[in-house]
């Protein structure tokens, strides 16, 4: 019965309600809220069980971090107001005043000492990479704390960006698995209700330290479907979506329903190649040596991209052309680097020097469900290299496929995307001589490695005065990506979104996506 | 028995199949995740104990009803899956009902006035149902719907009106299935002994088609019937997708791309029960409408 008459409603809604629902204004009532639609949703709520972007965004709406990254890639206070480096072992840390959990309690300088350490330290935290290097803390007064390393960390203030403040005696009270169904922090949301994986119900916080949000009532929500995103955004259903397809833009921009927002992105994509087995490796016919191992045939393939077509024909233009590996909000980035040539015929005089005037067969293996369009990047590249007389197979396959397969040295030439806060890291990971026990070198999985970049790094890594760090940085990357071609950045990936005419906001480098930062027109 | 045995077969292959794929740490850990701390990870989620260790600790579990955590969100796998069903049943229960009162009226028509205009264009929809892609006439209901008109919700649930556009779009292909099938059924049946016998009798043609030749009609349609059900609720994973609702397909599906073992597990151990019970429920519906299975030994 009951379905019935809602049955009828609809049919009658069909004559009368029509104009209603089709330009109703952005609503902010707990039945209408802003709504912003996700690729997909947070798997969880726990703030340090899970580093992903989309976990990020939704976290952060209830959780505030020590600290924020803003626009340009540059550290900001949050619940840290300034940061000092005492000795290289040590860092001092002055909190905001009058912070208050959502439960009423007052955050003390030891609930952000504990949370630090409990991202540090706790077996399922996924901040390690970002505080891995803490030892302890120390309450120096009501509002400053001492946090100590075991190794010195010139990024610290960087890393807190990703450290979220957590209630930790109530956690420790109620156990973690029962504070994730109903988190508690001291963000400028509360939270209401959620599913994982599809939406999160939000109010605003009366006692919120900071700027009130405008939005009161906001929903996150995961719709997967591109053209369903774009569809919701068009209908009004969703005020943002995010990751809006270069192909949709022009629809966007017909409607006047919505307008495109794009930053800069610190995903840098590349082409990586085999440097360490002699023979055997698994993208080469059966007893072809390895071409990859000569810097020559590295530099030609290099020299076949056309990064700027590739941008232009497949993104629209809508990404930004790499010149380097580092990007250009994070430190490190060389301002003075020209643009990666593009010269066939070089290309060609360079693979003949290093013995294959007639090329070579190599397969690429790339995922198909992971990055913007990944699957065709993959095509143009072995289309790209075709001209210059390599024969490339692609092998497009699901990520659960690709990464795995990465992990067990199963490619020889494959292409796939790096983010991170800071050059250090990113070096330690892709560029370091590879080092289980020390733990370098986790994703150099074609085993570049030049000890002396190495002992660059190293050394920018213990110091603590940013423009000489900055100096060794960008020397390190140069050998690295211009000299030795390690790996060779093709675009970064930047960040999109569709946003609904009356709703201000504009894309973060960083990817996150937060309400609180939203306005009206 | 038979069904036990059936379950306990599908679990294991795919629980041979999935540990071929890889090994999940290489999705779960951030990249940025050194070496120590992978190993770390890889050790408590307990993926490096050799894979008879893990496929008898699986089996245990399945007898005590617990089939591990999700590696993802923390939480029990089992109850994770069945807390996504009702989505899942409410999208199918709504499209079979809408195919079948449009499928099996269209499919009787067609068979009484076979041959003629009205045959035809009911022929012309089954052919137009069973060639649409779902996720094509998905995308285009909602283009149609809910951009242009604005009158239905493209994605989520949270209303009735949500489950309209899906369910319909879900319903499509069966409604052409339905009225193939009743059609081609009654068509045979109209011509057997019993209907002449039945008609020789002076029965009216509402009690010749209605009583004598659709029940006997029916039985190939149950079989249909049963095996669409089965198939929709393991089936909807394009549609769920496409119109963002959290069933347990779409659930099934992020865990598949994400490798998350125990999530994947219960799905399937969950599908293949479900199938198990509506084979049974198929088989007892016979024996209610045809008397020679009643009857029979």
């Amino acid at each position: 019965m009951k379905i019935h008459s809602r049955f009828l409603f609809v049919v009658a809604s069909m004559t009368l309600l029509v104009p209603v629902l089709a330009y109703g204004a952005v609503g902010d009532s707990p039945q209408n809220p802003l709504v912003v639609a996700f690729q997909g949703g947070a798997v969880t709520l726990d703030p340090i069980m899970r580093s992903e972007n989309t976990a990020y965004s939704w976290q952060r709406h209830i959780f505030d971090t020590v600290t924020i990254r803003n626009r340009h890639g540059k550290v900001e206070p949050r619940i840290a107001v300034s940061w000092k480096d005492l000795t290289p072992l040590s860092w001092k840390l002055v909190l905001r005043k009058g912070v208050e959990f959502q439960n009423g309690t007052k955050m003390t300088a030891a609930d952000v000492g504990k949370s630090i350490v409990d991202a540090a330290d706790n077996p399922k935290s996924q901040m390690r990479a970002y505080v891995g290097n803490v030892k302890g803390y120390k309450v120096l007064g009501p509002h400053t704390i001492k946090v100590t390393f075991t190794h010195p960390d010139p990024f610290f203030p960087t890393h807190l960006a990703n450290i979220p403040v957590m209630p930790e005696q109530l956690i420790k009270k109620e156990g973690r698995s029962k504070f994730d169904q109903h988190p508690i922090g001291t963000g400028p949301y509360k939270f209401v209700s959620w599913q994982a994986d599809d939406h999160l119900v939000l109010k605003a916080w009366s006692g919120y330290w900071g700027k009130p949000p405008v939005f009161k009532n906001v929903k996150l929500v995961a719709i997967p479907n591109n053209a369903t995103r774009v569809s919701a955004l068009l209908s009004g259903q969703v005020q943002v979506a995010e990751k809006v397809l270069p192909q949709d833009f022009a629809r966007l921009k017909s409607s006047g329903k919505a307008y495109v927002t794009v930053a800069s992105g610190e995903r840098t994509m590349y082409l990586a190649m085999d440097d360490w087995r002699k023979t055997g490796s698994p993208g080469l016919p059966a007893g072809q040596k390895n071409p990859f191992l000569s810097k020559k045939v590295r530099e030609a393939v290099s020299l076949a991209l056309n990064r700027k077509l590739l941008n232009e024909k497949i993104f629209k233009g809508s990404m930004t052309v790499a010149d380097q590996f580092m990007p250009a909000s994070m430190e490190g980035y060389a301002k003075d680097r020209k643009s990666i040539p593009y010269n066939i015929k070089k290309a060609k005089a360079l693979l003949a020097q290093a013995g294959y005037p007639h090329g070579f067969k190599v397969r690429l293996d790339a995922p198909n469900d992971r990055y913007l369009y990944d699957s065709l990047v993959a095509e143009a590249l072995g289309g790209m290299l075709g001209k210059i007389g390599i024969t490339v197979n692609v092998n497009a396959i699901p990520k659960s496929v690709f990464f795995p397969n990465l992990d067990k040295g199963k490619f020889t030439m494959y292409y796939a995307g790096w983010g991170s806060t800071d050059p250090i890291s990113t070096y330690d990971a892709l560029f370091h001589c590879r080092n289980n026990k020390g733990g370098f070198g986790q994703v150099n999985r074609e085993h570049y490695c030049d000890h002396k970049v190495d002992d660059i790094m190293n050394k920018a890594a213990a110091t603590f005065d940013s423009a000489k760090r900055t100096k060794l940085e960008q020397e390190a990357y140069r050998i690295a990506d211009a000299k030795d071609y390690a790996y060779l950045p093709l675009y970064y990936q930047n960040v999109i979104a569709g946003v609904a005419k009356d709703v201000t906001w504009k894309s973060r480098p960083d990817e996150l996506i937060l309400a609180w930062q939203m306005g009206r027109k | 028995m038979q069904a036990v045995i059936t379950v306990w077969v599908v679990v294991t292959l795919v629980f041979g199949l999935i540990h071929i794929t890889g090994n999940p740490v290489s999705v779960l850990a951030p990249p940025q995740m050194n070496q120590q701390d992978r190993a770390r990870l890889e050790h408590n989620l307990g993926l490096d104990k050799p894979l008879y260790v893990q496929y008898g600790k699986f089996l245990e579990g399945i007898v005590h009803g617990n089939l591990g955590v999700s590696y993802y969100s923390d939480v029990p796998a089992l109850p994770l899956v069945v807390s996504r069903l009702p989505v899942t049943v409410k999208l199918v229960a709504l499209a079979i009902g809408i195919a079948v009162f449009a499928g099996v009226p269209l499919g009787i028509t067609s068979a009484i006035y076979a041959d003629t205009i009205l045959d035809s264009m009911s022929r012309f929809v089954s052919v137009l149902g069973s060639s649409i892609p779902t996720f094509f006439l998905g995308i285009l209901l909602i283009f149609g719907f809910s951009v242009e008109i604005g009158l239905l919700p493209s994605s989520g649930v949270g209303s009735f009106e949500h489950y309209i556009l899906p369910a319909c779009t879900l319903a499509f292909f069966r409604i052409a299935l339905f009225t193939r099938m009743i059609r081609t059924s009654l068509i045979e049946s109209l011509g057997e002994d019993y209907v002449r016998t039945a008609r020789a009798k002076g029965a009216s043609e509402l009690r010749v088609v209605g009583k004598h030749a659709l029940r006997t009609a029916l039985i190939p349609f149950i079989t249909v019937f049963g095996l669409q059900f089965g198939q929709l609720l393991a089936g909807a994973v394009i549609t769920e997708t496409i119109f963002a609702l959290p069933g347990m397909n779409r659930l099934a599906l992020q865990a598949l791309y994400r490798l998350d073992f125990p999530v994947i597990l219960s799905y399937v151990l969950i599908v293949a029960a479900m199938f198990s019970a509506i084979n049974f429920l198929v088989d007892v519906t016979y024996g209610v409408i045809d008397p020679r299975v009643r009857h029979g030994h």
